[in-house]
């Protein structure tokens, strides 16, 4: 009781700012990464999504409000780092944001696998939701395609990466402040 | 209390899902010129200088990270290049022949030699500085943009002495510049094959092939010939530029064209340096 209660600190506005900076820094360093880093770290035509990896963790670590703010903000933010179409992966990350956010106020998340299941599954709906807008864009891929090139290796790419994906935010946002989880 | 952080977030999410959605739409309908590009091509300027510096950071790990998986497929590599070095030597000499005997033609004819690229076409060199991340679209960003004289659909060649086609520049801020690939679904450029000289126009798809469609029927067509950049129809690109060469040729009775399988010259999952060409 006492080690939980010392986790959760007060709240002053202080607090607030440094942790809006710290989701400031973590959303600049994630774009950057994803939009020059990414891409050279290919298998089977795809790159890991950096992007959506840190919305899962800030939606786990910060609740679903800040998860589908972030995302929508690194949304836009990955639209104009490359030049893509505004709103679309915004309108993505909003959803899986949220959904993680949802899904550590509600659920145990204390297990080491959790944030690992929840950037798979955020991943695959994702990745289905890209495709159905493309689709709506006029650009189609094959079903075969799609699996094996955009959907499979992204899946395992950002599983990989969930586990140190999340050390990573954790350390980096000194989880305590605003926690999302119930008290 | 409860009830209204409930409500307030279902409020939240609905209202940000509404934004993107009106974002989304508006970005599409709107022009090039319209609010949101210009807010986009705002933000990609503040963006420009800080990704040009962790690409230039990290440019060396990328290198090593492609040599080593060019470990796994250089022999498979060796063994394509030597059918291609083959197919183009062929290609070559015929070349030569019909460079000689256009040259003595042109004599007699009195015509003045068209060189590919025209005077007073200009080079701007410029790396890529990101890329796009996902299989739907194939598109890079460079770090040259108006102020250093890249205008909208400019053709961008490969940074080794202009030897092939990669795109045409899509979107432009004072320092950067988005360039469209020739993968990219949305690409077609007027091309012909070479000898011969039969018209189509080449395009991209999602899966990264690069195909030549609208071909006469009626044309002889073989694998390893190149395949150049036509300039008709007003096409932005200069005639001459080549772009890959035919792989494969597809023809069924019930179609009026046939379709070419273009091989690109240039690998653009690997492109560091580019060559804008300003007419």
């Amino acid at each position: 009781m006492r080690a939980a209660r010392s986790r959760v600190r007060a709240f002053t506005w202080q607090g607030v700012a440094a942790d809006v900076a710290r989701l400031a820094v973590m959303l600049v360093v994630t774009v950057l990464v994803q939009a020059t880093v990414a891409p050279h770290v290919r298998i089977l035509g795809a790159s890991p999504d950096f992007t959506l990896i840190a919305v899962v963790c800030v939606g786990l670590l910060r609740g679903s409000e800040a998860g589908a703010l972030f995302g929508f903000i690194a949304g836009l933010c990955m639209a104009v780092a490359v030049f893509g179409p505004l709103g679309l992966v915004s309108l993505v990350l909003v959803i899986v944001g949220y959904f993680a956010g949802r899904y550590a106020e509600t659920a145990d998340t204390s297990s080491g696998l959790a944030p690992i299941v929840v950037v798979a599954v955020g991943t695959a709906v994702a990745e289905v939701l890209y495709t159905l807008a493309q689709f709506l864009l006029d650009r189609q891929a094959p079903f075969g395609f799609f699996f094996v090139h955009a959907l499979l290796p992204v899946l395992v790419f950002n599983s990989l990466l969930a586990a140190p994906g999340y050390l990573l935010a954790r350390l980096w946002l000194r989880e305590g402040l605003g926690s999302a989880r119930p008290a | 209390m409860i009830r209204r952080r409930t409500l307030w977030r279902r409020l939240l999410v609905a209202g940000l899902v509404i934004l993107s959605l009106a974002v989304f739409t508006l970005f599409f309908r709107e022009q090039a010129g319209g609010l949101l590009h210009g807010a986009q091509r705002a933000g990609a300027s503040v963006l420009q200088p800080l990704e040009s510096g962790v690409s230039k950071v990290i440019k060396p790990f990328g290198d090593a990270w492609h040599w080593v998986g060019g470990l796994f497929s250089a022999r498979s590599e060796n063994k394509r290049l030597r059918g291609e070095i083959d197919a183009l030597r062929k290609a070559t000499t015929n070349q030569l022949e019909m460079q000689q005997e256009n040259g003595q033609l042109k004599a007699l004819l009195n015509i003045t030699k068209d060189p590919v690229y025209p005077n007073g076409a200009r080079f701007i060199a410029a790396r890529v500085i990101a890329r796009s991340t996902d299989v739907w679209y194939s598109t890079v960003t460079i770090n040259a943009g108006s102020s250093q004289g890249v205008a909208l659909y400019d053709a961008v060649v490969n940074g080794d002495n202009g030897q092939a086609l990669v795109g045409r520049v899509t979107e432009v801020t004072s320092n950067a510049a988005e360039v469209t690939l020739i993968t990219d679904q949305s690409s077609w450029v007027d091309a012909e094959v070479l000898p011969g000289g039969a018209q189509g126009s080449v395009h991209g798809s999602v899966t990264g092939d690069v195909s030549m469609e609208y071909v006469d029927k009626t044309a002889s067509l073989k694998v390893g010939q190149i395949v150049a950049t036509s300039g008709l129809n007003k096409s932005i690109f200069i005639r001459g530029i080549p772009i890959g060469v035919v792989e494969n040729v597809g023809h069924q009775d019930v179609e009026i064209y046939q379709t070419v399988s273009v091989k690109p010259f240039v690998d653009v999952r690997q492109l560091d340096y580019v060559l804008v060409v300003h007419k």
